[in-house]
């Protein structure tokens, strides 16, 4: 446990305002948007309602399929344009043989394939179509999986993209056009995290917050969001982890929580250290959840196990406090989601339940894998890790099956995405969308 | 040997036979062990069966593969699947288990280090690990009934000869598996490991859970079985380690021999006889061979292994007559080993002159082989027999 910052508890308490939430201050994107990785509030849960309660025999309806290259990034969604990022070989015409054939030059003979390259890329909601697509660098190969993690960020006209070996950009939505990169890697003395830069950014305000996993102070980076120039960096973290910073308001004060190299943080907006707790270093993929006013669930894999974590006043600095601890919720890379004193998520491959209050487990269920799941409107939404869609009732009554279809073959381990009553899905060959309004 | 073969498919519409009884707080160890083998299909519906053969998906790292696994008794395992999207081939002979395994980076046949070791015997079992139980070794614990995950469950403590210790979970209706808890692995690293069973049906009489999904670390591994074949012939070579080059045609030479003896000094010298004995044993599961004898008061020391990255056998020889290590290296070729010191540049001088040896083993069989040496004085230009050796396996 640590304070660090003098804080102004009390009086707000007193003067009854503590607001407490998890919406971004700058979000500009419609309500029933998901500009960013797991959803407008970052905690997978879409506010829209009016979607189908059960499903009928052969699932809700399938309004497209698009081929898509390799990359666990998720699609955000904003104003009927979808956002992902991919790896796939350049087109014809820019490969190597293409060019010396073009030249009059003889092909190199070679058995390598083309290497292939990471991109972000818009495409239109209704159709899958893609509508621009902008290079932004080499293809990450690795045991388990090929090319980008991180999950694109809309913010008005500006979508932000981080590529797997640490090419931080800002392109215009319109057209893909660069306004501005930089290298995190050359920026900030940052180490490749080993399966790739996989945390996506946040915007607050005119901010750009980024988990810049530099030495010396450079753990974390706040940038100005329209030129990307460094604004301050702080923290001493070590190396980039996986996870992804989380934006809340807390008695009435924007925090970002990091849960990286070792602790459960909270930064201001200028940067500063606010509170941390003591979190064991590594296995911890899964963003923190807060839990209004003054809670924050974290989890990570097997030996890590979960903890619930509350922020009190300590005289004129802030107190953390572990409500309580243990290993029935070991998240991996899928982040649990919160609904009316439950959290939902996945200890390692087992969906369950558990009270928020205790952290006692309500039910369990296994037969999705290491899937992933969001929640919307009383139900959740399980993506199998490998393709089963499932709507499962919210409730810690049990589990109750409401639908279920076989939506994707193969690797499944990006979670649904859903705008406008559509949910949208990929995995490391196609993407698809289905309609789920009632 | 019967065989049967049965589908899923076939399987589809079987109605497997759930047997009921009452729960079995104050029951025996034996008693709920006797219930489970029943509903497993019963002693005497196994007893009759010496092989299956298991085949499905395995799916792992989230990535569908298929599987194949061979059991033949006692204990025997063969399993071969993807890992990922790795080929991952294990191998149990009942007493060596080993495994090619690319997740380790080597593609040729190791054996299975302690804790991957004892997480294997877990999956070794012919049946259920409770049958015959106390013939195996094993030490069973009733503890009566318990919960898990919100289910109520029949608790089993099962210790194994190793003094491992695994907890059972039968269902208290069916007196199936429901799951265990033991020790497992990750790369050689221990973690807890749950298994879980389910889908059980019936397959000629035998009763077998067609879904099986271990959990440990941020692991998740399901076999999903497709078709169960029993009493299928399967050759015993399949469960043991596969060796080095074509050293497994040379495993014959283990043993211990009588060797007749013919020397001499020079093409015109008359051959001169002798008897010793010799002994050659197995080092290292078998890839390398070990030979020691006592020649005319002087002791010997022979080895044989193959080099797979030089893509050649390779004998090392020591003796206290010469004190001096002789490396050769040679091909195995239409039944003989024919190996040699002149690119090993280990020749051995005396007497004024620098000697290259060349070996030949032949002749290979279960009761006996030929080993034959040459010499050569001018670098290997030109060589001659001087050491003819016939082995002959002693009687028992």
């Amino acid at each position: 446990m640590a304070s660090r910052r003098p804080y102004g508890w009390v009086s707000l308490v007193i003067a009854g305002l503590v607001l407490s939430s998890s919406v971004p201050a700058g979000a500009e994107a419609g309500a029933d948007d998901w500009p960013q990785f797991r959803g407008t509030h970052r905690d997978g849960i879409s506010r829209e309602t009016g979607l189908l309660d059960s499903w009928p025999e052969g699932g809700p309806k399938e309004r497209w399929r698009q081929p898509l290259g390799e990359g666990y990034s998720a699609i955000s969604v904003v104003d009927g344009r979808l956002y992902t990022m991919f790896a796939e070989a350049p087109a014809e015409e820019s490969t190597p043989a293409a060019v010396n054939a073009e030249a009059g030059a003889e092909a190199p003979k070679t058995d390598k394939p083309a290497p292939k390259t990471e991109y972000a890329a818009a495409f239109d909601a209704a159709t899958g179509k893609e509508l621009w697509r902008t290079v932004i660098g080499e293809r990450i190969v690795t045991e388990f999986g090929n090319g980008p993690r991180s999950t694109p960020t809309v913010d008005g006209d500006t979508v932000y993209v981080l590529g797997a070996h640490g090419e931080l950009m800002a392109l215009a939505t319109s057209d893909g056009a660069e306004r501005w990169q930089i290298q995190l890697t050359e920026e900030f003395g940052t180490q490749r995290p080993y399966w790739g830069f996989s945390t996506s950014t946040l915007v607050e305000a005119d901010l750009l917050l980024i988990e810049s996993g530099g030495p010396e102070g450079k753990s974390y980076a706040g940038l100005d969001k329209a030129t990307g120039k460094v604004r301050w960096t702080t923290g001493d973290a070590g190396r980039a982890g996986y996870s992804s910073p989380l934006a809340v308001t807390m008695a009435g004060e924007r925090r970002f929580i990091y849960v990286t190299g070792g602790q459960l943080r909270a930064i201001d907006t200028a940067g500063s250290e606010v509170w941390s707790h003591p979190w064991p270093q590594g296995e911890t993929h899964a963003m923190p959840i807060f839990i209004p006013p003054d809670k924050v669930f974290a989890s990570g894999a097997e030996g890590v196990g979960a903890a619930l974590v509350q922020i009190k006043p300590d005289g004129d600095s802030l107190a953390v406090e572990e409500v309580w601890s243990n290993r029935v919720m070991r998240n991996h890379f899928s982040t649990s989601i919160v609904h009316d004193g439950f959290i939902y998520g996945f200890d390692n491959a087992t969906l369950k339940c558990i009270s928020i209050e205790t952290g006692e487990q309500a039910w369990a269920k296994r037969g999705f894998g290491k899937g992933s799941l969001i929640y919307a409107d009383g139900h959740l939404l399980v993506l199998s890790d490998r393709g089963k869609l499932v709507q499962i009732e919210a409730t810690a009554d049990g589990y109750s099956e409401k639908g279920k279809i076989q939506a994707l073959e193969g690797l499944c381990w990006t979670a649904p995405t859903l705008a406008d009553g559509k949910l949208y899905l990929r995995n490391q060959t196609e993407m698809v969308s289905y309609n789920l309004e009632g | 040997m019967f065989r049967t073969t049965i589908t899923l498919l076939t399987l589809s519409c079987t109605a497997l036979t759930i047997l009921t009884a009452a729960p079995a707080a104050g029951s025996t160890v034996d008693e709920v062990i006797t219930k489970h083998i029943e509903a497993r299909g019963g002693a005497e519906a196994w007893d009759a069966v010496q092989t299956l053969k298991v085949t499905g998906s395995y799916t792992a790292f989230s990535k569908i593969g298929s599987f194949t696994l061979h059991r033949k008794r006692d204990n025997k395992f063969h399993l071969d699947h993807v890992l990922g999207d790795k080929p991952v081939e294990i191998g149990f002979d009942g007493e060596v288990a080993w495994w090619v395994n690319l997740w380790n980076g080597i593609p040729w046949a190791q054996t299975i280090p302690g804790l991957d070791r004892a997480v294997l015997m877990q999956d070794v079992d012919f049946e259920s690990p409770f049958f015959h139980y106390r013939e195996k070794g094993y030490i069973v614990e009733f503890q009566g009934e318990d919960q898990l995950d919100g289910q109520s469950v029949l608790k089993l403590l099962l210790t194994r000869p190793d003094e491992s210790i695994e907890t059972w979970y039968l269902d208290p209706e069916s007196y199936l598996e429901v799951a265990y808890d033991a020790q497992g692995s990750d790369f050689g690293s221990p973690f807890p490991q749950r298994a879980y069973f389910e889908d059980f049906r019936q397959v000629g009489g035998l009763v077998m859970p067609h879904f099986i999904e271990k959990q440990w670390y941020t692991r998740d591994r399901i076999m999903e079985v497709e078709k169960v074949e029993i009493n299928v012939e399967i050759e015993d070579t399949i469960f043991s380690m596969p060796l080095p080059g074509d050293m497994g045609a040379f495993q014959v030479m283990v043993g211990e021999w009588d060797v007749k003896v013919e020397q001499r000094d020079s093409p015109q010298a008359p051959w001169a006889e002798s008897e010793r004995a010799s002994t050659v044993e197995r080092r290292m599961d078998g890839a390398l061979l070990e030979e020691r004898f006592t020649q005319q008061g002087f002791h010997a020391l022979r080895s044989l292994t193959y080099d797979r990255f030089k893509e050649r056998y390779r004998l090392s020889q020591f003796s206290d007559f010469t004190g001096h290590l002789d490396i050769q290296e040679g091909l195995f070729e239409d039944g003989r080993l024919t190996t040699s010191n002149v690119e090993t540049g280990t020749p051995w001088a005396g007497f004024g002159q620098t000697f290259h040896q060349r070996l030949s083993i032949f002749d290979l069989s279960e009761n006996g082989f030929k080993i034959e040496a040459e010499r050569s004085a001018d670098g290997g230009e030109n060589w001659f027999v001087f050491s003819k050796a016939t082995y002959s396996r002693k009687a028992e």
